[in-house]
């Protein structure tokens, strides 16, 4: 009897300091874009070995579809802090006065790759005059990326809004669209059975390997009363960043398990298409270009002034 | 002094109506203004008249609006002659319809707009997809509202039919279709509905065609007010067909 009132007793002091431990975490929502991807996997695999945790932090993920789904929360206040927003859409809703701040890149470059089907005569993107080339949305990273070609080599092809990496490869396979899009790990299975061929990656075009594609955004007013929080975050974020480009086997199998591919196909995810520094939050890189875009677009009406880019980027935590 | 009456009382509901609207976008405006609706996530109701000249101007609107009707309008032709020709068949024949009316019932409550990829594989990246879509989609109100107002028909008006000794074809277009045809039209009204909310949808969510393609694109460009004003051009298009299905009803009754 002594010895189970004891086990009762250590049994509730460890409830007393596990939900002690909960409350004095910090807690954060997040809305995250592009579920599965790598580059949007960096909560998920951090707080696998409790990294997050490690740093205060009760983070709070919400997945989206992407596009604006994921800065329309953090803009109303729902969150506090959007991974994997389109940077052209952080600085459409930022000059109309929207609440938001950008504290980090999240993609700088892009991993995204075009392909076509494996009986099509297209062999690289030379071999796309006259046809059609697919891209996501008008104004979306992709569709840079296709101009992007387009200017650099020279090309007479069709661009195509196609939407997502699923209905595009429909299109492709139906021979509705002649290159299609993916972001991996999309679409590598279809390429290891030999459906489909890849034709160039997005960083074949010098554009896009120096221009911060994806950003984390912030609620503004988070971020000034928070500020010490996020800061938390973002750290926690480099070092899950360190983590994943670690040596230890678990990241990838943690991966595998998330987006529910082989081990090998995850660990070719990270090793072909995404190098470190595509997901390393410190500097915002081609803004210029970026802001060129922007107008081009009509995602604004003029680029943001010196004043208006220092109030609106605030890289948050350390950079290194 | 009873025409005075008449017109005001012709007048009165759509005075109310337009008035009531009037009211709720200024109660809109005021709580936005007060703090209790944020504006970046609903734009002013001046905001989006505001918007409106520079979306006419420069998206195309014209077009688009003409692109997106014609696809409701080409699903509505559709749903209707084939949507009342199963409704007169299940009708007609009692086994069939026992056999089918529930299966008909549980497709409208199908969320067939998931199914874009397969219509996107068989008619292609056109507009064709969408037009099969919106039909495929309005089709069981259509269908379900035609038996409803062929079955409801007064017997007495069939008896009356049947003494006068009228055959199959007379029976039908001078007793059970004039008869069915109010219930016929709230099906067409709920069909065109239901095409149109698909319609746009699917342009929408293939970044094709019309009205739901600039929405997309209006939103992703965090332009609120020009993706509000693109919405209320979605809404003439649902008052257009209202007023052309009550204009072809009365037109079809003249009596009421």
């Amino acid at each position: 009897m002594g010895r189970l009132r004891a086990l009762a007793g250590m049994a509730a002091v460890a409830v007393f300091l596990s939900t002690g431990a909960a409350a004095a975490a910090d807690a954060l929502k997040v809305t995250i874009g592009q579920r599965g991807n790598w580059d949007s996997a960096v909560v998920h695999l951090g707080s696998k070995p409790g990294i997050f945790r490690k740093h205060g932090l009760d983070v709070e993920s919400i997945y989206t579809s992407g596009r604006g789904e994921t800065l329309q929360p953090v803009i109303a206040g729902s969150v506090d802090l959007g991974i994997a927003v389109g940077t052209l859409g952080a600085i459409a809703a930022y000059s109309r006065g929207a609440p938001v701040r950008i504290v980090g890149a999240q993609a700088t470059g892009a991993a995204d790759y075009w392909y076509a089907k494996a009986t099509s005569p297209i062999r690289s993107l030379k071999d796309t005059d006259g046809k059609t080339i697919a891209f996501s949305t008008n104004g979306s990273s992709t569709h840079s990326v296709v101009l992007a070609f387009i200017k650099e080599f020279g090309l007479a092809a069709k661009p195509t809004a196609t939407g997502n990496p699923s209905s595009t490869l429909t299109a492709v396979m139906t021979d509705q669209v002649d290159v299609g899009w993916a972001s991996p790990p999309f679409g590598l299975k279809e390429m290891s059975e030999g459906k489909i061929r890849l034709i160039a990656r997005a960083t074949d075009a010098s554009l896009v390997r120096g221009r911060t594609i994806r950003v984390i955004v912030a609620h503004a007013p988070a971020l000034a009363q928070r500020a010490d929080t996020i800061s938390r975050f973002m750290q926690a974020y480099r070092e899950s960043i360190d983590y994943m480009y670690g040596d230890g086997p678990q990241v990838i199998k943690d991966y595998a398990e998330f987006v529910g591919v082989p081990e090998p196909l995850a660990r070719r995810v990270r090793d072909e298409f995404f190098p470190k520094s595509l997901l390393w939050p410190d500097e915002i890189k081609g803004l210029d270009s970026l802001m060129e875009e922007a107008v081009a677009f009509k995602f604004v009406n003029a680029p943001l002034t010196e004043q208006q880019t220092k109030e609106f980027i605030q890289i948050s935590g350390t950079p290194r | 002094m009873n025409g005075a009456r008449r017109l005001a009382a012709k007048l009165a509901p759509p005075v109310l109506g337009l008035t009531t609207l009037v009211l709720a976008i200024i109660l809109i405006q005021i709580l936005i203004e007060a703090g209790r609706i944020n504006r970046f996530v609903v734009p002013l109701p001046t905001q989006i008249a505001a918007s409106f000249g520079r979306v006419i101007a420069e998206e195309n609107v014209l077009g688009r609006f003409l692109l997106t009707a014609g696809e409701a309008l080409a699903a509505g032709v559709l749903l209707t002659v084939v949507g009342i020709g199963l409704g007169v068949l299940l009708y007609r024949f009692r086994l069939l319809r026992l056999a089918c009316e529930t299966w008909v019932a549980a497709l409208a409550s199908a969320p067939l707009v998931l199914m874009y990829p397969l219509f996107l594989v068989i008619f292609g990246r056109s507009a064709l997809t969408m037009v099969m879509i919106g039909f495929v989609a309005a089709l069981p109100p259509v269908i379900l509202k035609t038996i409803e107002g062929l079955a409801g028909t007064r017997r007495v008006l069939i008896d009356v039919g049947r003494s006068f000794k009228l055959t199959q074809a007379q029976q039908f277009w001078k007793i059970l279709f004039p008869a069915a045809l109010p219930s016929m039209f709230v099906g067409i009204r709920l069909g065109l509905i239901f095409a149109l909310i698909n319609v746009v949808g699917v342009e929408f969510l293939i970044n094709f065609g019309g009205l739901g393609q600039l929405i997309n694109e209006l939103a992703e460009r965090y332009d609120l007010p020009g993706t509000y004003a693109a919405i209320c051009f979605v809404v003439l298009v649902s008052v257009c067909f209202f007023a052309v299905t009550g204009w072809i009803e009365r037109w079809l009754r003249p009596a009421d």
